[in-house]
């Protein structure tokens, strides 16, 4: 039988990272008999080694963060900030995937996990109308939707949509730079700190009254991550989502029509992180002629993409299988839309679909409503 | 409550003021036993049942753990001691509504609800069949019941109740439906009745409220609710029960057919943060029970998923093992979801010891959901004025205080303050009445008082009514013929049929007959003497005769029901019956209630906390009492203790409130004595103190404590730094170095003691403590066994400050899991797959709970028995948790196995209770049917003495030997057993009993094989198979013994020598039995039996013995179709053969 050794200060610092509920863990197994990426993950095993400070298991790279195995936990155990804990402890030992690294150096050099240019940051903007200072709103723009193809769409719709309102729109183009989620699940503490002092510097340059967030990791970030490492953002931070229910509601926003059965996939750090649930959804309910079924898992429940926790970025094999279960419970609605709210599921599940080759279609709600109003 | 038929009392009924009254709520075992205790100890009680009937949950058992007693068998006669008691007033469909006042006089306002049927319901269950409305049964969710119904078949009160939910009728105002009351011969059906507020006055009130259990269709992904073979554990004990919705087959909901593999899953809402914080205490070990239960129901695959295994009770780590012998998979896991998959359901979880996720297919899954404080207990506090915890339980007034209330004069037991077993439940209903007497001003029991007019008894003038029973036994009997046909039998001087035998009119008709024809025996034929034995004997009464002369012939449950289709056969059995109950009246003599005057004295030997409890209140309630300490000064072990878990007061202020309390009451204290010599029996024992003085008293309570393990093979003793937790205590924790670890189970669990229970959260609040003093702490644990919800939420504080807690192997004794090094200790933790090496600058021993050795020689002079740890053996492990087999000695505390503070102050308070029910009335007063020894024909061998196992039968070999009448209970075991037929048993002597088999036999032998059957078990079954209504074969003819081991060699060839085709000995399973184990002689006899009839040619298969259970109807049919098929198989020469044999042999 191998020997581990206690080691009290590192179990203290993994709880700290959990605020403390590392250890009520008392070892269930109902996280690992949950877990999506079950049995490559045995996430039980991993809070025991937590529990007695050992760190030295890579399964903790493949957690893809989705917080799916809390919602059962009976210890309230926040499972996925252990993951982090561990990961710090990890990249500091050196032992991390090499294509995680590869990102957090294209960060480092060129402000995004993409590895492309700063200075093309701004061309999804082609012939839109926003200003570069005081506005309505500021959209700080994901690094996926600033530069994938694919996914710039989403951006240019929602300033599209925006404009339908009448609300006026700030960018900072060029100056942004990457949020810094995969930074904070690689446990790279000290770039992060760096990264989200600069980020709110350039936010309170724009001097925003609210700051609206693309990506639902960009909006965990800014809301959530960077205020506990001495940086806080100048204004209220909004996923698009919340923001264009409330237009919704006051009546400045009015959805047209679009014919369509869609459903609706939570994205992790919208729903379980966030507590965002209903707002897409009342959304979509406006567009009139949309009919949204929901898949078996939804909302609190609801499956993950495969793509956090790093995985989008790392080529988690496993993480694939992820991805299939969920397109598959899509298939099963009948919808011929799945609709989301996040950049990496996108990516994901159309990734996914040129393998599976589903008849479905993955488009962002933003998508859905822009069609709706043309 | 004697059924309505109270009479004249001898004194006037006092309790108008409330001042001798105690209120009790809740009607279940707890409440039951407080009734019981109360009044026993001569205190007049008022008991408020919500429900229908009283018996609460375990009414509805099949069997209970760890003996697996049958439920409902060693219910029901508790049931019946307390609607038939004189001073227990039973108010059921009520609830309390207002208090006011306080200790000593409190006005209680309770509304009653109507229940549509009156006292006039004979249960015949015509109504039943009619009524058009028929809903799921809410007790197994899955079977039907009508709007009319008897909750269940022993239910008492025993009438039938309208579910006016359901029912078709809307009183007052609408009643469309009237089947019932058209059916109903007897008018008992009346839906003109109202809610009804009833006010009073009582000195103190018991709650007893119980439990309910968590709606598991809350944990959305166990599928509860949404899959039907999906259950509740309460839902799977009806399945295994005979008289549950499958008759005990275990089979699946969803197709019917027979289970081959379960899935027991503990927590299920438990210990869980989205449900319930706290543990629920009483799941581990019923689904321990439900394990062993579903192999032996032929389930194949049987697999409990548990977190920890907390069996933690007296005797539960053997039930543990035996799980694990029988096969059963026990895992350590926690259910994550459950799959409907074609048909089966797949259960996914971790086995977290391999780290393996499982998915595997059942046929059934089975939960254990919390338990919860019952509906109505919110309302209920508030109308008492009293708090709740914060999950919702009825709060104590300090930490230490087992059963007080957070007001005066209010006490609760059972499940009321937190999760409670039965035996649990029964030893805190005892401590609530130990100080609930304290309020009551005079204690003393009401008594029927009656003129014995008919003096001339010796010849029999018999009496014989039959009874219709509407058309219950007239539609298939003759009852004209049996009438006509009494009438030729000798002696017989009146014969009448009546329509309804018990109703109050045909009772005073009765009692005018008996006046006017000098009737001296009363023999009626109409349903089963269980429910109306009573009834007869007020007749009786009420005629001036003595009660004892009484007998039935129950042609009612035992023929007419069972044989509807046969009314020729069905009459001829009736005859034979009443024959047979003719015959044996004759040797009927009148006897009165056994008395006893008593020493109203008590003895405590011991002053721990326990002895000290039990003495204060044993003296507030008006007993004298005696406390003997051997050391210096009163408060034993809590005297070491600095803090105590898991609350964490101080042990000073429980001594003080304790010594406190033993000053004012006025207990005598002897220190530095001791006893060195006791004999005598309940009531009377006479004792010798080290101290020269000798004492009379009337009981003893044994709370001489346990000691505390010393362990060698450690290094105990010989390391530095090593403590037990007793050391820790007494250091008040100062402990040297940053890192400590805490080693459990050492002594316990290890094969030969069990689990010493206090140790847990003692441990955990000891490391806990040193964990805030800034050290490292991690405790090496085999399961944590926090089963209070105090010490389940010190477990989780520990845990989340930090406190480390390490698993090893949950049987192997912990020494095989732990290396102790230098400065270190290695682990084998089982939830890490490796060992693991823990920093340790010192060690803490979590060390068991071992017998006090100390007062062998006083527990051998009372020849209280100890069970095979060492403990003092309890009469009952269940039901009778306080008192010794010993009458008059009782137990409190740690010597009769490990508990904590508050549980030794509460067996303390019990133990008072039952030394009160013992004494305070100055007497005692027994049933009078008891073994005599014929001293002319004895020789002295002293047999009798060795199978009596209530060690009623004294005397010296060669020289004498006497029953003590105080001590015998009636089961005639020794008259069995006497080798000269020297033992006689009024109404069960041989002669009476052969009488009967003598009228049985008289005509066509060959037809009618011989059951003898024991009055608590087998025939209850045989009435049971009568209110189910199951048809048998006519053949057998049933005789009534007390208990199977009763039944002699004399009997069984006395049957078979009148040409008797066969003979069952029926009786209650081994651990069910009614008499301490008796009926084990029984078995050890019929062995015997077996092998002489055999060497006489008689064939094995004519003479068999079964043990069941009173639900246990298919049994008793089993047995009646085996007797019937015998009796038609086996040829007139092998008769004629035996009859031969049998006549020289002795």
């Amino acid at each position: 039988m191998p020997r581990l050794r206690l080691d009290f200060e590192v179990r203290s610092n993994l709880v700290k990272y959990s605020d403390g509920t590392l250890s009520l863990c008392y070892q269930c197994g109902t996280c690992t008999a949950s877990c999506l990426l079950s049995p490559n993950l045995g996430v039980r095993s991993l809070m025991a080694r937590a529990q007695i400070g050992v760190v030295d298991d890579s399964n903790a790279w493949k957690c893809v963060t989705c917080k799916y195995c809390e919602v059962t936990c009976p210890r309230g155990v926040k499972i996925a900030d252990v993951v982090r804990g561990m990961r710090i402890v990890l990249y500091e030992k050196k032992i991390v995937p090499e294509r995680l690294v590869d990102g957090l150096w294209r960060i480092y050099e060129d402000g995004n996990p993409l590895g492309s240019p700063r200075r093309e940051r701004s061309l999804w903007t082609r012939g839109l109308k926003y200003s570069q200072g005081e506005a309505e709103v500021l959209i700080y723009t994901c690094c996926m939707n600033a530069y994938d193809r694919r996914l710039q769409g989403v951006a240019r719709s929602l300033v599209e949509v925006l404009s339908k309102a009448n609300v006026s729109i700030a960018i900072a183009s060029e100056g942004e730079s990457c949020c810094g989620d995969l930074v904070y699940n690689i446990g790279e503490e000290y770039y992060l700190e760096e990264l989200a002092s600069n980020n709110v510097s350039l936010m309170e340059k724009l001097k925003p009254s609210i700051i609206l967030t693309l990506s639902p990791h960009c909006y965990n970030m800014f809301k959530n991550v960077y205020p506990r490492y001495n940086a806080k953002p100048p204004a209220p931070v909004v996923h698009y989502t919340v923001y264009l229910s409330e237009l919704i509601a006051s009546g400045r926003l009015k959805p047209g029509r679009l014919e369509a059965n869609v459903t609706y996939h939570d994205p992790c750090y919208l729903g379980r992180f966030n507590g965002v649930y209903e707002e897409p959804r009342t959304i979509l309910q406006h567009i009139d002629g949309v009919n949204l079924v929901e898949m078996e898992h939804n909302r609190e429940n609801s499956l993950c993409c495969g793509g956090g926790g790093g995985a989008f970025w790392s080529e988690n094999v496993e993480a694939r299988g992820v991805t299939r279960v969920r397109l598959r419970e899509a298939l099963d609605t009948g919808a011929s839309i799945m609709s989301t709210a996040c950049p990496y599921c996108i990516r994901m599940f159309e990734d996914e679909l040129k393998v599976a080759k589903y008849t479905v279609n993955i488009v962002d709600v933003l998508e859905l409503l822009r069609e709706s109003l043309r | 409550m004697s059924q309505g038929q109270v009479l004249t009392h001898n004194e006037e009924l006092s309790h108008q003021d409330g001042s001798d009254t105690i209120l009790i709520i809740g009607g279940g075992i707890a409440g039951i036993q407080a009734a019981l205790d109360a009044a026993n100890a001569g205190a007049h009680v008022i008991l408020v049942e919500k429900n229908p009937a009283i018996g609460g949950v375990m009414a509805y058992l099949d069997k209970t753990f760890p003996t697996l007693d049958c439920s409902i068998c060693i219910e029901a006669p508790k049931i019946g001691d307390v609607i038939r008691h004189p001073n227990i007033e039973v108010i059921s469909l009520a609830e309390v509504i207002d208090v006011k006042g306080g200790p000593g006089d409190f006005e209680v306002t309770i509304l009653q609800k109507p229940r549509y049927v009156t006292s006039d319901c004979s249960k015949c269950g015509k109504c039943e069949e009619v009524c058009p409305v028929a809903v799921p049964n809410p007790v197994d969710g899955t079977s039907l019941r009508k709007a009319i119904y008897l909750p269940y078949p022993q239910a008492e009160p025993g009438w039938y109740v309208v579910d006016i939910d359901n029912c078709l009728n809307k009183p007052p105002g609408y009643t469309p439906c009237d089947r019932c009351m058209l059916v109903c011969d007897r008018r008992a059906i009346d839906f003109t009745m109202t809610p009804k507020i009833v006010k009073k006055r009582v000195s103190s009130i018991i709650i007893a409220t119980g439990f309910k259990l968590t709606d598991a269709g809350k944990i959305k992904e166990y599928k509860y609710g949404v899959h039907p073979d999906v259950l509740t554990s309460f839902e799977f004990d009806r399945i295994l029960n005979a008289s549950g919705p499958t008759e005990g087959h275990v089979l699946r909901p969803s197709d019917g057919k027979h289970v081959d593999s379960i899935l027991f899953v503990g927590c299920a809402g438990s210990r869980d943060r989205r449900y319930k914080e706290y543990c629920s205490r009483i799941c581990c070990m019923y689904i321990l029970k439900h394990t062993i239960q579903a192999k032996s129901h032929g389930v194949h695959d049987v697999v409990a998923l548990f977190m920890d295994v907390r069996a933690f009770g007296k005797g539960h780590e053997y039930f543990y093992k035996k799980a694990l012998e029988e096969g059963v998979e026990i895992v350590r896991g926690k259910l994550a979801k459950v799959i409907p998959k074609n048909g089966k359901l797949v259960a996914v979880y971790e086995d977290t010891i391999n780290g393996k996720i499982v998915e595997r297919e059942f046929d059934m899954i089975v939960l254990a959901p919390a338990v919860e404080p019952p509906e109505g207990v919110r309302g209920l506090a508030k109308a008492l004025n009293v708090e709740l915890d914060e999950y919702g339980f009825f709060k104590p007034r300090t930490p230490w205080s087992p059963v007080e209330t957070t007001r005066p004069g209010i006490y609760m037991c059972g499940a009321a303050p937190s999760p409670k077993d039965i035996s649990d439940s029964v030893q805190e209903a005892g401590a609530a009445v130990g100080l609930a007497l304290s309020h009551v001003k005079k204690l003393r029991i009401l008594k029927e008082e009656y003129e014995e007019v008919i003096k001339d008894v010796e010849e029999p003038r018999i009496g014989f009514f039959v009874c219709h029973c509407g058309t219950n036994i007239a539609g298939v009997v003759d009852v004209f013929n049996v009438r006509d046909f009494t009438k030729n039998i000798p002696g017989v001087v009146h014969s009448e049929n009546l329509m309804f035998a018990c109703s109050a009119a045909s009772v005073d008709y009765i009692a005018s007959v008996i006046r006017e024809k000098k009737i001296n025996r009363l023999v009626v034929a109409a349903c089963s003497p269980a429910t109306h034995l009573g009834v007869f004997r007020t007749a009786a009464k009420k005629g001036g005769l003595n009660p004892y002369l009484v007998e039935m012939a129950n042609i009612r449950n035992l023929d007419s029901w069972v044989h509807a289709h046969d009314p020729k056969e069905a009459t001829e059995k009736a005859k034979d019956f009443t024959k047979m109950a003719i015959g044996r009246a004759r040797g009927l003599k009148p006897l009165k209630p056994l008395v006893f005057p008593v020493v109203k004295r008590v003895l405590v030997i011991g002053g721990g906390i326990a002895g000290m409890k039990a003495a204060s209140a044993a003296a507030k309630a008006g007993l004298e009492v005696v406390l003997v300490e051997k050391s210096d000064s009163l408060g034993g072990m809590l005297r070491d203790l600095y803090k105590v878990s898991p609350e964490g007061y101080e042990a000073r202020r429980v001594i003080e409130e304790a010594l406190e309390e033993v000053k004012s009451s006025g207990v005598r204290v002897y220190l530095n004595t001791e006893v060195k010599k006791v004999e005598g029996f309940a009531g009377n024992f006479k004792v010798e103190l080290s101290n020269g003085e000798n004492l009379d008293v009337g009981a003893v309570i044994i709370a001489t404590g346990a000691k505390v393990h010393a362990p060698e093979d450690l290094g105990y003793g010989k390391r530095p730094n090593m403590y037990t937790l007793l050391d820790v205590e007494k250091l008040e924790y100062k402990v040297p170095g940053d890192n400590v670890v805490f080693i459990a189970c050492v002594g316990s669990r290890n094969g030969k003691r069990g689990c010493s229970r206090y140790c847990c959260s003692t441990m955990i609040h000891q490391a806990l403590q040193l964990r805030r003093q800034g050290k490292n702490v991690v405790v090496v644990y085999k399961d944590i066994r926090t089963y209070t919800p105090e010490s389940e939420k010190l477990y989780k504080e520990a845990m989340k400050e930090g406190v480390v807690f390490i698993k090893v192997n949950s049987v192997k004794p912990i020494e095989e899991s732990i290396v102790v090094e230098d400065g270190a200790v290695v682990a084998r933790a089982e939830l890490l797959g490796a060992d693991v090496g823990i920093p340790a600058d010192s060690i803490v021993l979590a060390t068991a709970l071992n017998p006090n050795p100390e007062i062998d020689e006083v527990l051998l002079q009372l020849k209280t028995p100890k069970d095979m740890e060492g403990f003092l053996l309890e009469a009952h492990p269940k039901l009778g948790p306080v008192e010794s087999p010993v009458g008059g000695v009782y137990l409190a505390g740690t010597c009769q196995g490990p508990k904590d503070i508050k549980e030794s102050i509460a067996q303390g308070l019990a133990a008072a209770a039952k030394a009160l029910a013992l004494l305070s009335k100055g007497y005692i007063e027994k049933e009078p049917i008891i073994a005599i020894i014929d001293q002319d024909k004895c020789i002295k061998c002293g047999n009798c003495a060795k199978v009596c196992t209530y060690g009623a039968v004294r005397g010296e070999l060669k020289k004498y030997f006497e029953v003590i009448p105080a001590l015998c209970e009636g089961c005639g075991n020794c008259v069995a057993e006497c080798p000269v037929g020297a033992i006689t048993m009024v109404g069960y002597s041989d002669e009476d009993i052969i009488r009967q088999i003598e009228e049985a036999l008289s005509e066509s032998p060959e037809k009618k094989p011989i059951a003898f059957t024991c009055f608590w078990c087998s025939y209850a079954a045989a009435d049971n198979a009568g209110i189910f209504k199951v048809q048998y074969p006519t053949s057998p003819r049933v005789i009534r013994l007390p208990c199977s081991s009763r039944v002699s060699w004399k009997l069984v060839k006395k049957a078979f020598e009148l040409g008797a085709p066969a003979v069952a000995v029926t009786g209650c399973r081994l651990q069910d039995c009614h008499y301490q184990y008796a009926n084990k002689h029984t078995v050890r006899r019929f062995e015997h039996w077996k092998k002489r009839l055999e060497s006489l040619g008689v064939k094995p298969e004519r003479f068999i013995l079964r043990l069941f259970g009173a639900p246990d109807v298919p049994d008793f049919v089993d047995v009646m179709n085996y007797l019937d098929s015998i009796a038609k198989r086996v040829s007139k020469d092998e008769i004629e053969a035996t009859k031969t044999k049998l006549k020289g042999v002795k």
